[in-house]
């Protein structure tokens, strides 16, 4: 064989004629995988956040939703700022509705609080609430059929809350969704348990909607009028868009000054860039026409307990949401997750309550992915894997050791179970544990870490969680935070 | 609206389909077959958009499935070759005769081929390498120093493996 350059080489390579028809056959190729992409089903998770107030304690908790949609996958909004569960309530226990008919399927954590007076009222009365929820959920899910739009999922967990440590784990899982943020509300009747629709706000003779939709569309003009960016479909040319009448379905709540606000969906009445749009109607519009009792503002005054619980609650959670955007700044264009958190009560007074879902656009990369924020409740600081061990310590080594050996115990006791600590694919082996590595303390103090997707496994293994024995940890960690 | 990484992988393949075309062909050496695996790989890497790992670019992620495609079809080609044509690639016709110099590759195995395409024709990285093929660094790096051996050739100087 005679000597050659690579350069040589390379430009003959390089050189090598791409045939013309490839690109359109290339391009053909996408158009077909992505239509068998929209046909199949894809799972959709939007993460929520409920804030309860109810007497005198603040409870809060994330909903997850799962969804399956027959749409590609669409990108969502940046995290806003979340309430949390706070020091005063103890561990927050959940009890599960699970539902699953095919295309739709419901995961719903309800959760407890624990510890204290009157805490058991408070619970009745979340059960309560949650119930008409969950039966109303059943009705859509019902009515949705083969369209399965949405999988209502609820997921998170305080999980750790000791002296030292307080831990708040979000679990993401693979977002696809419709594309179209929209909004469900669902308004409670506190005395009957009934939900209720616009009309039973009403007097039984009165021509509300031809009120609320005169209001609904002066509002439209002024707003036009005051801004050109503001569009609505009003006087536009496709006459079939235009807003002429509020439905009697339309989606409501009261907020708290006692007034009636509307709610349409993003491409409701106005094009899709506008979002979803909120009417306010000012209390003399309805004081004439409304049922005694419904809009009233909310009776509940906070108590200031309750005020500096929440303001509590709200600095630990701004840290944490300063945290998030530090990582998501950190991931770049890979862009894996966006966590949008909407949820509210939005309606409470004596007669009313009102649960406002917010169903948003979240984008995952397919793979679940943990994310677990700790932090040190007496410096407030974010905690990394290393602080909770001594300085001089090798705790990498004995982390590693430990996780491999209950791998291979797994793997020895159980054929489905596969790790890649063998494997001929060396690249993907688990040989250390990052000092980076997810992690929290369980209820009995002993060291958890956790590994997402595709990290140490296959995919198919999920996230893989390793609880490290307490013996394992003693003589290295720090006091405080372990055991 | 799609998801970012379809976007992105979608993206990656209209600008690179003519990159995973060569590299189709040095495997079978033949225009038709390149083609084929190059429609079946995008159609592949747009179902699965989303199974980019973190620690790869989509770049060694396409080529991957590009290698892993060429190899099945020059296996299944062995298959259905029987009898006196032993030689996998010589049943096939090879167009371009000018490519006098990348026959020198032919003299290589399918591991080294592949290495020494990547790293000197597509201008990867040593990481990349690993991703696409799997083995592991040291691997990656044996096998060149052989392949260069088995070629003969002669660096340039200043450049190293």
């Amino acid at each position: 064989m005679k000597e050659v350059k690579l350069e040589e080489m390379k430009r003959e390579y390089e050189d090598i004629p791409v045939p013309e028809e490839l690109e359109f056959r290339v391009r053909a190729s996408i158009e077909r995988a992505k239509l068998e992409r929209k046909k199949g089903n894809a799972i959709m998770t939007t993460v929520k956040r409920i804030v309860i107030s109810l007497g005198a304690t603040a409870a809060a908790f994330m909903v997850g939703v799962t969804g399956l949609a027959n749409s590609s996958a669409t990108i969502a909004h940046a995290m806003e700022q979340i309430p949390v569960l706070g020091a005063i309530t103890k561990v927050v226990t959940f009890r599960n509705y699970e539902d699953d008919r095919g295309n739709t399927s419901a995961h719903i954590e309800v959760p407890q609080i624990e510890g204290g007076e009157g805490v058991s009222d408070l619970n009745d009365a979340i059960k309560a609430y949650t119930d008409t929820i969950i039966a109303q959920y059943e009705k859509d899910a019902a009515a949705q059929g083969d369209v399965g739009h949405y999988d209502l999922n609820l997921t998170y967990k305080v999980v750790t809350d000791n002296d030292k440590l307080f831990a708040l784990r979000f679990d993401e899982t693979l977002v696809m969704a419709s594309g179209n943020e929209s909004v469900m509300i669902y308004n409670v009747d506190k005395d009957t348990g009934k939900i209720i629709s616009l009309s039973d706000l009403f007097k039984k003779d009165s021509d509300y909607i031809a009120v609320l939709t005169e209001n609904i569309q002066s509002q439209m003009r002024e707003q036009m009028a005051a801004d050109d960016s503001v569009y609505y479909w009003l006087e536009d040319e496709v006459e079939a868009w235009n807003f002429k009448e509020l439905s009697k379905d339309a989606t409501f709540y009261v907020n708290e000054n006692g007034q009636l606000v509307i709610v349409f969906n993003e491409g409701e009445v106005a094009p899709m860039y506008m979002g979803v749009c909120e009417f306010t109607i000012p209390s003399d519009v309805t004081e004439d026409i409304v049922k005694s009792d419904y809009l009233s503002a909310f009776t509940k005054t906070r108590d200031p307990a309750v005020s500096n619980l929440n303001q509590t609650i709200q600095d630990y959670t701004d840290a944490i949401v300063a945290q998030y955007e530090e990582d998501a700044a950190a991931q770049g264009d890979e862009g894996n997750y966006d966590l949008n958190l909407t949820y509210e009560i939005v309606t409470d007074t004596d007669k009313l309550f009102a649960i406002r879902f917010d169903k948003t656009i979240v984008m995952n990369s397919g793979n679940e992915s943990v994310k677990i924020y700790n932090v040190d409740k007496e410096t407030g600081k974010f905690l990394t894997l290393g602080d909770l061990f001594k300085a001089d310590s090798d705790y990498i080594s004995v982390l590693t050791a430990n996780i491999q050996s209950q791998m291979r115990d797994q793997m020895a006791a159980d054929d489905n179970v596969y790790y890649w600590l063998e494997d001929e694919v060396d690249a993907w082996n688990f040989k250390e544990l990052s000092k980076d590595a997810t992690f929290f303390v369980n209820k009995d103090g002993q060291l958890v870490i956790v590994f997402d997707e595709g990290d140490v496994a296959p995919m198919y293994m999920g996230v893989c969680e390793f609880t490290i024995p307490s013996d394992v940890t003693k003589d290295i960690a720090k006091p405080g935070y372990l055991g | 609206m799609k998801s970012v990484k379809l976007q992105q992988v979608e993206r990656a393949v209209l600008e690179l389909y003519p990159s995973l075309y060569r590299l189709a062909y040095s495997y079978v050496k033949n225009p038709d077959d390149a083609m084929d695996i190059v429609q079946e790989s995008a159609y592949k890497a747009i179902l699965r958009a989303e199974e980019v790992k973190k620690q790869e670019t989509i770049k060694s992620w396409l080529c991957r499935i590009v290698v892993n495609t060429s190899l099945d079809t020059l296996r299944k080609r062995r298959r259905e070759t029987t009898g006196l044509e032993n030689m996998p690639d010589a049943g096939k016709e090879d167009a371009y005769e000018d490519a006098d110099l990348l026959r020198a590759l032919e003299g290589l195995d399918e591991r080294e081929r592949t290495v020494v395409t990547l790293r000197y024709f597509e201008d990867m990285k040593l990481s990349e390498i690993v991703s696409v093929t799997g083995e592991n660094l040291s691997t990656v790096k044996s096998i060149l120093y052989r392949s260069l051996k088995k070629l003969r050739v002669k660096l340039a100087e200043g450049e190293s493996v």
